[in-house]
């Protein structure tokens, strides 16, 4: 295993029932990197990510850590264990909460390790926004009032404040518009810029190739084809996913 | 201080508004609805839906409700009353063991909703059936006494000419508001409330937070049925304590701003709104109406009050 691999995961296998949504993957996870995993619907994206956040047991198969070997038994172990933090295409925002206390929630600064310390809070908030260099009027507006590609700017901050080095975003760009993906986009290059590593899933080609450095093909539970973003195309990535080439 | 309070002035505001003219149209019916011993009437028979009110209003912003607290008050006053009386238990440890076993109770609520997963309303209908159950079963439907004079040491004194109990539940808002707007406690319950996969995701033990919400509301219901017995010397363990109450506390907690939906709603909404159903009861009666009235004025109060609240989320998902 490479010196900079930060997660390497070996024959993972899971199925539902009769439905074998993942078949033998194996796929390693380097520091720094943006890695776009693609594939058409029911392809096993959404399963094998689930696995790496915790919310799915594998039922075979094998995760490896900086080169040790862990046992992910929830979302909470996937966090503390592979420093792994997941954005799901739903966000899973509190609406009627402001910015500034999604991003701490739960990790709030506190007085007596008890009452928050709010102006700490905010104060810790606009800098993360600032740093993202995410266009909002305040720290303290409430989630409900923001725009499609504000909220997945908070939802990013608030994995960011959890100082997790691993990012799993599910399909950042669902539902957004072409000024929204574009600062999207900015805001993943940003996280590389600051090592950080992001795991993509994505529908969208055009956001794919402007974002990652490495795209993997799924296709029916399989991992069928790994490329360098530089030594590839758009028109052969579709032909991967739909199968009318072979990996 | 600030943080506390001023995200309540918007909601509190619009429920003071049709309170104080309610209580004004009381009065030009009858003077008597503004006198000394009417004002202190009234904030006397709020005391106790009030102080459940406490930990019910936490539970719905948890999302979740328990329609067992006027059960868990009357089987709270007969059970101390038994221990004491038959099985000669002194006071002290009557009380704590009333107070352990609802504890028992909340749990109970709590893992039929937590661990099995059905709706709490349904669950708490189901245990407060069993428990009112219980209380009559343990009395032959008949009140307990006599009970030793020094039970309504706690519950009989009278600071400011107000009830112990009327101080106790005004101290427990308070400590309640703070709790909600300035703590890690309240950030919790909000997010379990709003958006459970959020807060989950986030760390916070969602179970553990109703759970102690359960457990608190049943605590402060059986904390009320002993206060209502401590009122006055001699007051009896009657198993009709608390009938129909958990009605009146979830109208008023409703009415107090608190949604359905869970995720919003404050301690001093909802002490107005536990304040506003006891005025249209108290308010129907002073100002000579049809004491009749009282149903369907509280009926439709309610049903305004959920429309509201169903209008305003329909609002947010949009």
């Amino acid at each position: 295993m490479k010196d900079d691999c930060l997660i390497r995961v070996s024959g993972i296998c899971k199925s539902f029932g009769h439905v074998q949504a993942l078949e033998n993957i194996d796929l390693d996870i380097y520091e720094s990197e943006i890695v776009a995993l693609i594939g058409d619907n029911g392809a096993g994206k959404s399963t094998f990510i689930k696995i790496l956040s915790g919310m799915y047991k594998k039922d075979s198969g094998k995760i490896y850590h900086k080169n040790k070997l862990v046992e992910i038994n929830g979302p909470h172990e996937s966090s503390e264990k592979l420093g792994i933090s997941t954005v799901y295409q739903d966000l899973a925002l509190v609406e009627v909460q402001n910015v500034g206390i999604n991003i701490f929630l739960n990790i709030e600064p506190t007085r007596f390790g008890f009452f928050i310390k709010y102006n700490e809070l905010y104060r810790n908030a606009e800098k993360l926004i600032r740093n993202l260099k995410i266009d909002l009027p305040s720290v303290k507006v409430n989630v409900s009032e923001l725009s499609g590609g504000q909220r997945q700017g908070v939802a990013i901050a608030r994995a960011l404040a959890r100082g997790k080095n691993i990012f799993i975003l599910d399909e950042p760009t669902a539902a957004l518009g072409v000024e929204q993906q574009e600062n999207v986009n900015n805001l993943i290059l940003r996280l590389k810029s600051e090592r950080k590593t992001v795991l993509l899933i994505s529908h969208n080609l055009d956001h794919v190739f402007k974002v990652s450095d490495r795209i993997i093909v799924f296709r029916r539970g399989r991992k069928v084809a790994e490329r360098r973003k530089v030594d590839t195309d758009k028109q052969e990535i579709v032909s991967l996913i739909t199968g009318a080439i072979d990996g | 201080m600030n943080k506390i309070f001023r995200p309540l002035v918007m909601q509190e505001f619009a429920i003071l508004i049709p309170f104080f003219l309610l209580l004004l149209f009381f009065y030009t019916r009858n003077e008597a609805m503004l006198n000394e011993i009417t004002i202190f009437s009234i904030l006397r028979t709020i005391a106790f839906p009030a102080l459940i009110a406490m930990g019910m209003v936490q539970l719905m912003i948890a999302g979740e409700l328990d329609l067992s607290t006027g059960a868990v008050m009357s089987f709270s006053a007969v059970f101390t009353a038994k221990l004491i009386r038959d099985l000669e238990f002194a006071v002290a440890e009557a009380v704590l063991i009333a107070l352990a076993v609802s504890i028992i109770f909340g749990l109970l609520n709590a893992f039929l909703t937590i661990k099995i997963g059905i709706f709490s309303v349904i669950a708490t209908i189901g245990t407060g059936f069993m428990i009112r159950g219980g209380s009559y079963l343990f009395t032959n439907g008949l009140p307990i006494y006599p009970l030793p004079e020094s039970f309504a040491l706690l519950g009989s004194l009278r600071p400011l000419n107000l009830s112990f109990t009327f101080l106790f539940m005004i101290a427990l808002t308070i400590i309640v508001q703070i709790l909600l707007r300035s703590s890690k406690w309240g950030t919790a319950l909000y997010a379990t409330g709003s958006n459970l996969k959020a807060a989950k995701m986030s760390g916070i033990n969602t179970a553990k937070v109703k759970t102690i919400c359960f457990v608190t509301t049943s605590f402060l219901s059986a904390t009320a049925g002993l206060l209502t017995m401590s009122q006055l010397p001699g007051t009896p363990g009657d198993p009709i304590i608390g009938l129909n109450l958990e009605l009146d506390i979830l109208a008023g907690v409703i009415v107090g701003g608190v949604s359905l939906y869970g995720g919003r709603g404050s301690a001093i909404g909802t002490l107005i709104g536990v304040a506003f159903i006891q005025l249209v009861r108290s308010g129907l009666v002073i100002a000579h109406f049809n004491p009749y009235l009282q149903l369907p004025a509280l009926g439709i109060l309610l049903m305004i009050a959920v429309a509201w609240d169903v209008i305003r989320h329909k609002q947010r998902l949009a």
